[in-house]
């Protein structure tokens, strides 16, 4: 009997020496369900709240006084206003190594206002900006999880920080190079970041938004005059845009096929009778690799310079955005597919099926509802795959980060998310295709 | 959206956010594989360099206008959780609102 229970003993020693962290990792996960599914009244009002700010990006004011205000409540260190960002923080909790850090966009898009819940265009408040992406439903992912992290380490002891990131002005391609210079990533180990989808899965490699960009506005200054009485007297900013527009057209049919480039001219001057001193025109260059969207971007200034030589104005020029094109990384991207499949694909009930198959009735798309299963991991994109960038792209060159795709909408991107799609009736018509990648500006 | 497709999908991302992390907070050997991939795989031959000159600043002056018009009138549908379960009630919007009766 004696003998028995020390070989007992020593076998449970064993076992636990061999399986102990597994096991112990399980529970743990286990835990962490049941923490999240307790939470369910947070998510639900994170959600709404943040849908309700619909605020633009740069300008996401009251939404991060409200995400700040939780973290801040629930114990995380948080340091505002960071890289010259007035809406942008950090939130920490914990010491030590790993730090996990966690990224999610919050802004909106202009003229995107639509009642929730509607399956047709009904906006709250015409013209007004509004979460016609989804940005208002990722800190709800992230501070949900990071609140029972925080729990789960204090529980049970467990060494780490976690450092939460807002993805401010994500629509404009705007911060996330400012933050990456301003040192954010240096100590992180691995970056977790979460973006919605119609779609319930993860990608590695050059995924999801695989084209990296410059969005830079070009600013021509002339001279002002009578454009009847004297026009010899005057230098028009608006011919410039116009020349340097009529350039770049030229020029596109001998670019790369993986280039897009577009622009708009945001400012063409007062009224015709006098003409304009100031004039300006917003590019954004798009290409698959830093080396050739750095050639895009000084092909860019060269034709700006060259239509100043034309029209005898100068010019100035502001970076709005830039964005690498992302690499998600792939021992971090299996490690997540497991979970996902875990997890699973929420229930979806009968209501939002109905919602979801009316609105793809509305614009013209297969009724085929809501996915019903979670992805495969996603391999790196094709070269030819229809483009989009996102900014978290620079955080990706940084440090090992991938992208969670969680289940938010019923539209892939080319149908866009609803009233995206309601705004732009045009896009009814493109056909849609599985695997594409996802609304991104 | 504001409706319970968000709120379930949400729900799910919150549960794979926090088991990868666990994941990566109780085996540090998977911080040191991702970061093997991340030297030996990502950037072995490109290495970042930034689009940013020195003197780039943030164009946090964008929206700035937009917002300034439009805040004073979202601010009157701010979501209220003291008063409303959710902000479909609130708005006193029938989930799902359709065209047609199915």
């Amino acid at each position: 009997m004696q003998r028995y229970l020390h070989f007992l003993i020593a076998l449970f020693a064993l076992s636990s020496l061999a399986f102990g962290q597994p096991n112990n990792l399980d529970a743990l996960k286990k835990e962490a369900l049941g923490k999240v599914e307790a939470r369910q009244q947070l998510v639900q009002q994170m959600v709404d709240q943040i849908f309700s700010y619909g605020e633009l990006g740069f300008q996401e004011v009251e939404t991060s006084k409200y995400v700040t205000g939780i973290l801040e409540k629930n114990g995380f260190t948080l340091e505002r206003g960071v890289a010259g960002i007035p809406t942008a923080w950090v939130a920490t909790y914990g010491s030590g190594k790993p730090v996990i850090g966690f990224i999610t966009d919050l802004d909106c898009i202009p003229r995107a206002s639509q009642k929730p819940g509607v399956a047709y265009h009904d906006p709250m408040i015409e013209g007004a900006p509004g979460h016609g992406e989804g940005h208002n439903s990722g800190m709800a992912v992230n501070v949900t999880a990071a609140l029972v992290l925080k729990e789960l380490m204090q529980e049970h002891k467990i060494a780490g920080t976690l450092k939460i990131f807002p993805g401010v002005a994500e629509e404009l391609l705007g911060t996330k190079a400012f933050l990456v210079r301003a040192g954010l990533f240096k100590e992180v180990d691995v970056v977790l970041g979460v973006h919605v989808s119609d779609e319930f899965g993860t990608g590695y490699g050059q995924t999801f938004a695989p084209q990296g960009l410059v969005s830079v506005q070009y600013f021509f200054h002339g001279k002002a005059s009578h454009a009847a009485g004297a026009p010899w007297d005057g230098r028009s900013a608006l011919d410039a845009v116009e020349l340097m527009d009529t350039g770049w057209n030229f020029r596109r049919e001998h670019l790369r096929l993986q280039q897009r480039s577009h622009y708009v001219i945001v400012n063409g001057g007062d009224q015709p009778n006098v003409v304009p001193s100031e004039a300006g025109v917003w590019y954004y260059f798009r290409e698959m690799d830093y080396p050739h969207i750095r050639e895009l971007y000084e092909l860019g200034d060269t034709m700006a310079r060259a239509a100043t030589m034309m029209t005898s104005t100068t010019f100035t020029k502001k970076l709005v955005g830039s964005a690498w094109p992302p690499h998600f990384n792939k021992v971090v991207a299996e490690v997540q597919q497991k979970n996902i499949e875990a997890v699973g694909m929420p229930t979806w009930d009968a209501a939002d099926q109905t919602l979801a198959k009316a609105l793809q009735k509305e614009l013209g798309k297969k009724e085929d509802g809501l996915n019903q299963k979670v992805e495969t991991l996603k391999p790196p994109s094709p070269e030819t795959e229809p483009g989009g960038s996102d900014d978290v792209g620079d955080i990706s060159w940084n440090v090992p980060m991938v992208y969670l795709m969680y289940p938010e909408t019923f539209l892939t991107c080319r149908a866009t998310v609803g009233p995206m799609a309601l705004r732009w009736p045009l896009r009814l018509h493109t056909k849609a295709r599985r695997r594409e990648p996802k609304c991104r500006p | 959206m504001a409706t319970p497709i968000a709120h379930k999908g949400s729900t799910a991302g919150a549960k794979v956010q926090a088991m990868t992390a666990l994941d990566f907070l109780l085996q540090p050997e998977l911080v040191k594989k991702a970061w093997d991939y991340f030297r030996d795989v990502q950037t072995k031959e490109i290495h970042y360099q930034t689009f940013l000159a020195p003197d780039d600043q943030p164009a946090i002056e964008m929206n700035k206008e937009k917002m300034e018009k439009f805040a004073p009138q979202l601010k009157k549908f701010y979501y209220d959780p003291m008063h409303y379960k959710t902000y479909l009630e609130q708005l006193g919007i029938q989930y799902p609102t359709t065209k047609t009766v199915p």
